[in-house]
Formats: structure tokens, C-alpha cells, sequence
């Protein structure tokens, strides 16, 4: 791996473990009104209630990979009155604190991380979708991502992640085989 | 283009290829004119030319992965009078044949398919992200990803992606090390 060209803030960056705002979290701290004017596209940073009330329709007891998209804020958003708020922090600050915050508990309810990239350039998608990190966090079953997700300690951290974001991503995939080599 | 020679290992991995198609596979055949406008984050199936020269500008001799993210059509759309538009395929059947010709030529070049998943929901992101097939190819480096692209046999086959894709997304990027779980 050519690992050593990367800065070494980049893979600091990269190596945080990173998970999945819940709805818990988003009533727990509200973020600023986006800045953008009509036109701008959306963005999305916490889950959707409903795609999160579908989720637990799917199958329950296999292992799930979910997939994370994350473009950090150049300035990290607490809310007025938080401790955090006079840090001076850059969202890619407030996201390593949520990471140093949920990774010791997504580890203690069975996730794993399974992947980490470093998005460089979308070559197809919209101009507006830029990423700062890209990984894939696998789980066992449905049980073990709720319990992060409903873990008290958990929700207590989550306003960082919503300080930190400025736009995610988040997919469920179940994992798939990767291919056999080709016949040619 | 020793670089490539390095690499050529005919054995290697790839049966899901998958890639951009290129300008030239854009001329090769026009797809009905993408619904929405630029900064809507659908209907993004060629590579944003701006982009693919951008891409050139990053290091070139790190290996890279990509990511590609897809959504198929229901019905494969080919050009009319195609010897494929008569055959009824879905999105799928059409994407399938574009892999079956891709795959073995990125795997010629050197690049191999390191993740593939099953996209079943989108928990964060627009209520229509709906992905059918998420997956990261490897490629030793941007020069193999080039080779690819300029391939007359990839060229020639292109058009099947096109024809069976809705919706995609191509990202590169540098493979990051998994941090340790204790």
C-alpha cells in the first residue's frame, strides 16, 4: 500500500471509526439552520425516521455492512452555550471526538470496521457531492447497530457527529460475495 | 506505459468491472436526455469531463480504488434500430452484459474487484437514493484506470451501461488503513 503518501492527518482522519446519526440525535442537538438559499442542493445528516422504521423490516439476523459518506463542515457547529462552542473547532475536530466517543461502544455491541477509503474526486455525481471520508462498518445483525444506536453513552456523543457534518450518506448493504476471477 | 506492462496479469480478479463510461462511449451511443438538471443528484450516468481531466492531475502512481454506485433501470434503454432493443431486457440483463465484456478487460489491465455489497436501504441521503449494486474496484493505478478507458474493446462495449444504468456515482479514492478493534 502506498499508505506512506498519504498524510499522516489523513489517515488520523481516516482511522476514526465512524457511525451513524440516529433520530435520538438529531432531538438532541439541533444543528443551525443550513446557510444555503432556495437553490442549493439538500443536504442530509441525520437518517431519515422512516428509511430507519423500513430498516427494521428487513431481515434482523443477518449481518449488515453499513456503508458511511461524510463531508465534514470547515467549522464545527455546536449549538450556543455548549462547552464546545468556543473551541474553535473544524467539523473534522467534532467528528473525531464522536468517533473517540462511539467507536469503544460500536466495538462493545459487535461493530467492526471493515473498510476505509479517502475520497479524491467523484468522477460521476453531482458537483455538490463531495466527500472528506468514505468506510464500511460491519455489524452481525440488526441488534448489535440498535444497541449503539440506543446506547445511552452513545446518544449522550451524538451532537458532535451533527457539529461535525456537513452532508452523509448512509446505506444499509447486506455483504456479497466478491467475484470469482475472470475467465480471460 | 511500463507501468501498465507491470501489471498486465491476466489472472487477476474482476468479473463485476465496472467503470465510467468514457466521452467516446458517450458518442457511441446517445441515451434519452438525463431528466434533471445539474444539481440534482440524480440521473448521473458519464463521467463529469471536468472531473475525468482533474483525475489525471492526481498522483499517478498510487494504487486507487473506486467506488461505483448503481441504480439500474427497470428496461434497458438501446438506441433504436440496436440489435439489442428488441430483446427486452431489464437494466440489469443489460448491465450484466456490459460486466461480462468489462470484466475480463480489467482484469487484464491489472485491476481487481475488492468489495461488493447489496445495497437494501438508505438510512441518511435522498428518499431516492436507491442503490441495486454498490461495489470497489482496485486498480494498481490511475494509469491502469486509463488504459481501461481508452480500451477499443471496452469502448466497444460500453454502450450496455449506459443503456442499463439509471442512476451512478464513481468515486476515487485512496485506500485507508481499517483501524484495529480490540
Amino acid at each position: 500500500m502506498k499508505i506512506a503518501t498519504l498524510t499522516t492527518a489523513t489517515i488520523v482522519t481516516a482511522s476514526l471509526a465512524l457511525l451513524a446519526a440516529v433520530p435520538a440525535a438529531a432531538n438532541h442537538h439541533e444543528t443551525t439552520p443550513a446557510k444555503e438559499h432556495v437553490s442549493a442542493p439538500a443536504t442530509y445528516i441525520n437518517s431519515d425516521p422512516k428509511a430507519y422504521a423500513a430498516m427494521q423490516k428487513l431481515p434482523t439476523d443477518e449481518p449488515l455492512h453499513m456503508l458511511n459518506m461524510i463531508r465534514f463542515k470547515d467549522k464545527a457547529d455546536y449549538k450556543e452555550g455548549s462547552e464546545f462552542a468556543a473551541k474553535g473547532w473544524t467539523g473534522a475536530q467534532a467528528y473525531a471526538e464522536y468517533n473517540r466517543r462511539s467507536s469503544p461502544i460500536a466495538n462493545r455491541t459487535g461493530g467492526k470496521p471493515l473498510y476505509f477509503g479517502m475520497p479524491q474526486l467523484t468522477l460521476i455525481g453531482a458537483e455538490h457531492e463531495k466527500w472528506d471520508v468514505i468506510f464500511i462498518i460491519s455489524y452481525p445483525n440488526l441488534a448489535s447497530f440498535l444497541a449503539l444506536v440506543s446506547d445511552p453513552e452513545y446518544k449522550k456523543h451524538a451532537f458532535h457527529r451533527s457539529a461535525a457534518v456537513a452532508d452523509s450518506r448512509l446505506v444499509r448493504m447486506a455483504p456479497a460475495p466478491v467475484p470469482v476471477p475472470a475467465a480471460k | 506505459m511500463k507501468t501498465i506492462t507491470k501489471f498486465i496479469t491476466p489472472a487477476i480478479v474482476a468479473s463485476l468491472a465496472l467503470i465510467a463510461a468514457v466521452p467516446a462511449a458517450a458518442e457511441h451511443h446517445k441515451a434519452a436526455p438525463t431528466k434533471e438538471h445539474k444539481m440534482s443528484s440524480k440521473g448521473h450516468v458519464d463521467a463529469n469531463p471536468k472531473a475525468l481531466g482533474a483525475m489525471f492531475t492526481l498522483p499517478m502512481d498510487e494504487e486507487i480504488h473506486m467506488l461505483n454506485m448503481i441504480q439500474l433501470k427497470d428496461k434497458a434503454e438501446y438506441p433504436e434500430g440496436s440489435e439489442f432493443a428488441n430483446k427486452g431486457w431489464t437494466g440489469a440483463q443489460a448491465y450484466a452484459e456490459y460486466r461480462r465484456h468489462a470484466g475480463p478487460i480489467v482484469a487484464r489491465l491489472g485491476g481487481n474487484t475488492h468489495y461488493t455489497g447489496v445495497p437494501q436501504l438508505t438510512l441518511i441521503g435522498p428518499e431516492d437514493d436507491k442503490w441495486d449494486s454498490i461495489f470497489i474496484i482496485y486498480y494498481p493505478n490511475v494509469t491502469v484506470l486509463q488504459a481501461l478507458f481508452e480500451d477499443p474493446e471496452y469502448q466497444k462495449h460500453a454502450f450496455h451501461r449506459k443503456a442499463g444504468v439509471a442512476d451512478s456515482r464513481l468515486i476515487r479514492m485512496v485506500p485507508a488503513p481499517v483501524p484495529a478493534v480490540k
